[in-house]
């Protein structure tokens, strides 16, 4: 994460991408322009609440988006490749190979019926040159990079045998296997315990540092992106309402969205048993979004403006973006370290 | 700002008051009607229940009336008086034998006029109304014979009518057994689990282990020939019910016992609620929704396995007609080449069950709340 | 001191598996292993857990959804365990569980108004004087008694979750076990009802068992904390003391693991050895797992008091460094 790797042009860029879904009851707008940029070497972390469009933002990279759901417009750039120009087939060839994809659910991202080492050989002798016999050669290997002890013998196992965060360094395996220049981690750790989890998102710090692989980490948990990330970008309603370096969004956010967030979380070194700041109302029903900023009906600061027009994402230096008309200053009440004792 | 955070909750909540209100079944009714397959289908399952339930109004001849016109195709229908003169009422004309060719010819000047509401037969309508309408006939000379007649110069028309009675309502009445062994095997097997479940389960499985179409033909080759339709009727019931049952209570458990566990079963019982309450409160409507959709998807499996055994002459005896006994008389190649009328039964069936299978289909789909989302 | 209104001694559940109708080789899961503690009267016990830790079964248990293997559990001074179905009705009453899932916990063929209708069903009351119930329990939980004829598919998971409080205080209950309600949720909507229930327990007076998988939410809703593992309880204390104080090796770890929210925390730590399965072996349930582990935990170590108010399960609890 040297200077000049964050002066690079990135390895995925996405512009004014805008997802639909066609749905009996109207257009749902689950994307609705998303701007995104990840680098070689960095983590972008994308972090919002069910239904804000984070997943399908991730999907519409690896272009899985599936029926009644259509990437309307916007590009998804590989570098300088523009993926949604690609024909399928094309396509198929940089899944796995260009970018790689992990999912929240471990128990059903991998085929019961078929040992590990299946997945891995897959993927390897449809993306390298490799001969099945080195392909079982690394797909061995890699289960020893991602941790799996006697790698030898895991590799003839079959998911049932292995533990959830077994199969989920499985996966990352898979993922990581013909070295993609982009990996897409959907919730990675969602469905795994704490203590798991912490050993899956080091590894996959350690493997970030070894292959310089881009990760956009999709999450709706903000301690994860605080200890993963270096840029955050928050989704409410199929928009990025604020996007910056990690540190500045945790403390200098200027979303009041980012900022209800923030509060709502418990801590552990705040005082129990006292009523959390609360985000008022619920998301608003996708079919019937309300006119200008989407987040107003909930939002503590709004003023009329707000309900005339949808505020764009405003510069505020160094790379901090916010989509906010009032954008107010931000203070956590209580002390924000955890307390040393 | 405690304060505007309750004001916005209730906005939220406002605005879900003017949301319009759907109750489930609304829901699901909505989501079938979208379905043209299923809708087609249960139009046509109106019309046919609607044929067979009013079948003596609508037929032109009693069932057993014999006549000595063997074999006569269709009556034609006609738009002319036969002397070439434009007719709004329709007339039919009289069909001769030609000896010689052993082929039924127009015959001249018989053109008859059809008569809508004529006197016939006595019968009851429902079983109870005592009626001699017809909803059409002819007087004179010439016979309306719309789906001409069979080997003994029955009216094929008017025994496809009275035949769909039985073919149609066996499936109803059979799954009305199956389903209610079914579910009440299935939701207490499921419900209490344990050694109940191990045996009942064994059970079913030994019955579903047997060849059901030997099983069909075994029990059904005991019923003596000689017993009354009607009883022989039940039987065949029975019978196909015996059958059946024991995998839909297979299904009927499974639910049950995913719905146990569910945490609003556990609520109930946190609250006190007693078993009976729990089965008949949340148990059954769940597995409810379910059946009625297997229900209707195995409605054809019983017309078809009526059909079968009729046709093997182990169902409905003739001269009771149903559909699988008129199929029988279309087995050989010389009718089934020559004499096209005598595969109507095939056809009805064949509608029959399609309509039915679309209809399920689409319940599956309008009553699944996970294709819903 | 305040009374206890909940003792648990010794309870034990152990799930088989295997082993049909046929015999064939069965398999036990100790899900609850000879667990011991007390609930306050008016306090919340928060017990935390991952996966498999017994700790939804413990709740389970206590209402008799599940029936022990063995142990005992009192409320107030009436054993649970071996009273009949009806001795047990009356205090059903007092006993009552908010469930995890906001999808699973309502019958989806029933209106609001039923769900709680099937609540206040033990109270007897009449007719007016239930739907007078069913509008005052709408409103304490923030929702509009318009909403009784409405179905559970037309809520939030939010509201609906507020539904399913809104059943278990129907009875007016003095005990409430709260199996991780708020796991489901988002995080602007768990703040709403972890804020619900705070206000609730101090409105109505409850003493709460509060369950849940996330250390953070367990010490902002709860008085003192049992931390369990694999069916054992291995510390219980202030909540306070298990953040500040943990004398469990497991109970560092879950909170070494925690992310938190800053950018400026050090980041999470991984315990020990990755490739360690969480597998019961004699002794000590997290000794496979324990980078302080020695040839004496193979003896398992008791629950014992090591300091006022604070028990631990490890031999070294005193002895560990301090964070």
């Amino acid at each position: 994460m040297t200077e000049s790797l964050e002066a690079a042009s990135p390895v995925l860029s996405i512009r004014n991408l805008k997802t639909h879904f066609f749905t009996d009851l109207g257009v749902v707008p689950a994307v609705d322009g998303v701007d995104l940029e990840v680098f070689a070497g960095q983590t972008l972390g994308v972090v919002g609440e069910s239904g804000c469009g984070k997943s399908v933002t991730g999907l519409s990279a690896m272009r899985l988006v599936a029926p009644p759901g259509k990437i309307v417009s916007g590009e998804i750039l590989l570098r300088d490749e523009n993926l949604l120009t690609l024909t399928e087939k094309e396509m198929q060839q940089r899944r796995g190979r260009d970018l790689g994809m992990i999912f929240q659910e471990p128990m059903t991202s991998l085929d019961p019926l078929y040992p590990v080492r299946d997945p891995l050989m897959e993927a390897l002798l449809a993306h390298t040159a490799m001969t099945k016999q080195e392909a079982l050669q690394e797909s061995i290997r890699l289960l020893g990079a991602v941790g799996i002890p006697n790698p030898e013998k895991r590799v003839n196992s079959y998911p049932h045998e292995l533990s959830g965060g077994m199969r989920q360094r499985v996966m990352i395996a898979v993922a990581l296997s013909c070295k993609p220049a982009v990996l897409i981690a959907d919730e990675p750790t969602t469905a795994l315990d704490v203590t798991v989890q912490a050993q899956i998102l080091a590894l996959l710090r350690d493997l970030q540092k070894e292959t310089g692989t881009a990760i956009l980490m999709i999450t709706h948990n903000l301690g994860l992106v605080a200890e993963n990330c270096q840029t955050v970008a928050v989704m409410y309603a199929g928009k990025v309402v604020e996007k910056a370096p990690v540190r500045t969004l945790f403390k200098n956010p200027r979303h009041p969205y980012t900022q209800g967030l923030l509060r709502a979380v418990p801590r552990l070194d705040h005082p129990p048993k006292q009523p959390l700041p609360t985000i008022p109302g619920m998301v608003p029903n996708p079919l019937r979004l309300p006119t200008g900023c989407r987040f107003r009906s909930r939002c503590l600061f709004a003023i009329d403006k707000c309900a005339a027009e949808q505020p764009p994402l405003a510069e505020l230096g160094g790379g901090h973006v916010s989509a906010c008309w009032v954008q107010p200053e931000f203070s956590l009440v209580p002390s924000e370290t955890r307390a040393a004792s | 700002m405690t304060n505007v955070t309750t004001n916005l909750d209730t906005e939220a909540l406002l605005a879900l008051e003017e949301a319009p209100s759907e109750t489930p079944f609304q829901l699901a009714w909505r989501q079938l009607r979208k379905n043209r397959f299923a809708v087609a289908g249960g139009v046509i399952l109106i019309f046919l229940y609607s044929a067979a339930i009013l079948a003596n109004f609508l037929s032109p001849y009693a069932m057993t009336e014999r006549s000595d016109r063997v074999y006569q195709p269709p009556s034609p229908v006609l738009f002319h008086d036969g002397e070439g003169h434009f007719s709004l009422r329709p007339y039919t004309a009289r069909l001769d034998l030609d000896q010689s060719t052993q082929t039924y010819h127009v015959a001249a000047g018989t053109a008859t006029p059809l008569q809508f509401l004529v006197h016939g037969e006595s019968y009851h309508l429902l079983g109870i109304l005592p009626l001699s309408f017809h909803i059409v006939g002819t007087h004179g000379s010439a016979p309306f014979h719309l789906l001409g007649t069979d080997s003994d110069g029955r009216d094929v028309f008017s025994r496809l009518l009275i035949g769909s009675q039985i073919s149609l309502s066996i499936g109803i009445v059979a799954i009305m057994i199956t389903f209610s062994v079914g579910l009440s095997v299935g939701g207490i097997a499921g419900y209490y689990g344990g050694t109940i479940d191990n045996i009942l389960m064994r059970v079913c499985e030994v019955i579903m282990s047997i060849p059901q179409f030997y099983l069909l033909i075994a029990l059904s080759g005991l019923l003596p020939a000689t017993l009354d339709p009607r009883l022989t009727f039940l039987l065949i019931i029975v019978i196909l019910s015996f059958v059946g049952w024991a995998g839909l209570a297979r299904v009927i458990r499974g639910i049950s016992l995913s719905t146990r566990e569910l945490e609003y079963v556990q609520a109930a019982r946190a609250l006190g609620v007693s078993d009976v309450k729990i089965i008949r409160r949340h148990i059954l409507p769940s597995a409810f929704t379910y059946a009625t959709v297997s229900a209707t998807l195995a409605i054809p499996g019983y017309i078809l396995a009526e059909s079968g055994l009729s046709f093997l002459g182990l169902g409905i005896k003739i001269p009771i007609p149903s559909w699988g006994n008129m199929l029988s008389a279309a087995m050989d190649t010389d009718v089934l080449t020559s004499k096209f009328w005598m595969l109507t039964p095939g056809v009805m069936i064949f509608v029959t069950v399609l309509a039915f299978n679309f209809l399920g289909d689409g319940l599956r789909d309008a009553l699944d709340p996970k294709l819903r989302k | 001191m305040t009374e206890p209104l909940i003792r648990v001694e010794n309870l034990t559940k152990h799930f088989h598996s295997g082993g049909g109708f046929l015999g064939g080789s069965a398999s036990t899961v100790r899900a609850v292993d000879g667990i011991s503690f007390e609930v306050l009267r008016g306090e919340t016990l928060g017990l935390v857990g991952e996966s498999g830790s017994g700790k939804s079964t413990t709740g389970r248990l206590l209402l008799r959804l599940v029936e022990p293997t063995s142990g005992m559990a009192y409320y107030e001074n009436q054993e649970l365990f071996g009273l009949s179905a009806s001795e047990m009705k009356p205090l059903r009453r007092k006993m009552q569980i908010v469930f995890q899932d906001p999808y699973g916990s309502l019958n989806p063929r029933m209106t609001v108004s039923n769900i709680l209708r099937e609540g206040l069903e033990p109270l007897g009351l009449s007719r007016t004087e239930e739907e007078a119930e069913i509008t005052r329990l709408l409103e304490i939980v923030g929702l509009r008694s318009t909403h009784r004829n409405r179905y559970p598919h037309e809520f939030s998971g939010g509201q609906r979750q507020r539904i399913g409080i809104a059943r278990a205080l129907a009875v007016k209950p003095e005990f409430l076990i709260a199996d991780e309600p708020v796991s489901a949720l988002d995080v602007s909507i768990q703040a709403q009802v972890l804020n619900l229930l705070l206000e609730l327990q101090q409105r109505l007076n409850l003493t709460m068992l509060f369950i849940a998988h996330d250390l953070a939410v367990v010490r902002h809703m709860s008085d003192r904390i049992a931390v369990m593992y694999l069916g054992k309880i291995v510390e219980i204390a202030e909540s306070g003391q298990i953040y500040l104080n943990p004398r469990h090796p497991y109970t560092r770890s879950l909170l070494a693991a925690i992310p938190i929210p800053d950018p400026d925390a050090k980041p999470a730590e991984t315990s020990a050895d990755p490739g360690a399965q969480s597998v019961r072996s004699e002794g000590c349930v997290f000794r496979s797992r324990c980078s302080f582990a020695t040839d004496k935990c193979a003896q398992e170590p008791a629950l014992v008091e090591v300091e006022p108010g604070h028990l631990s399960a490890c031999h070294f609890a005193n002895t560990l460094p301090s964070l």
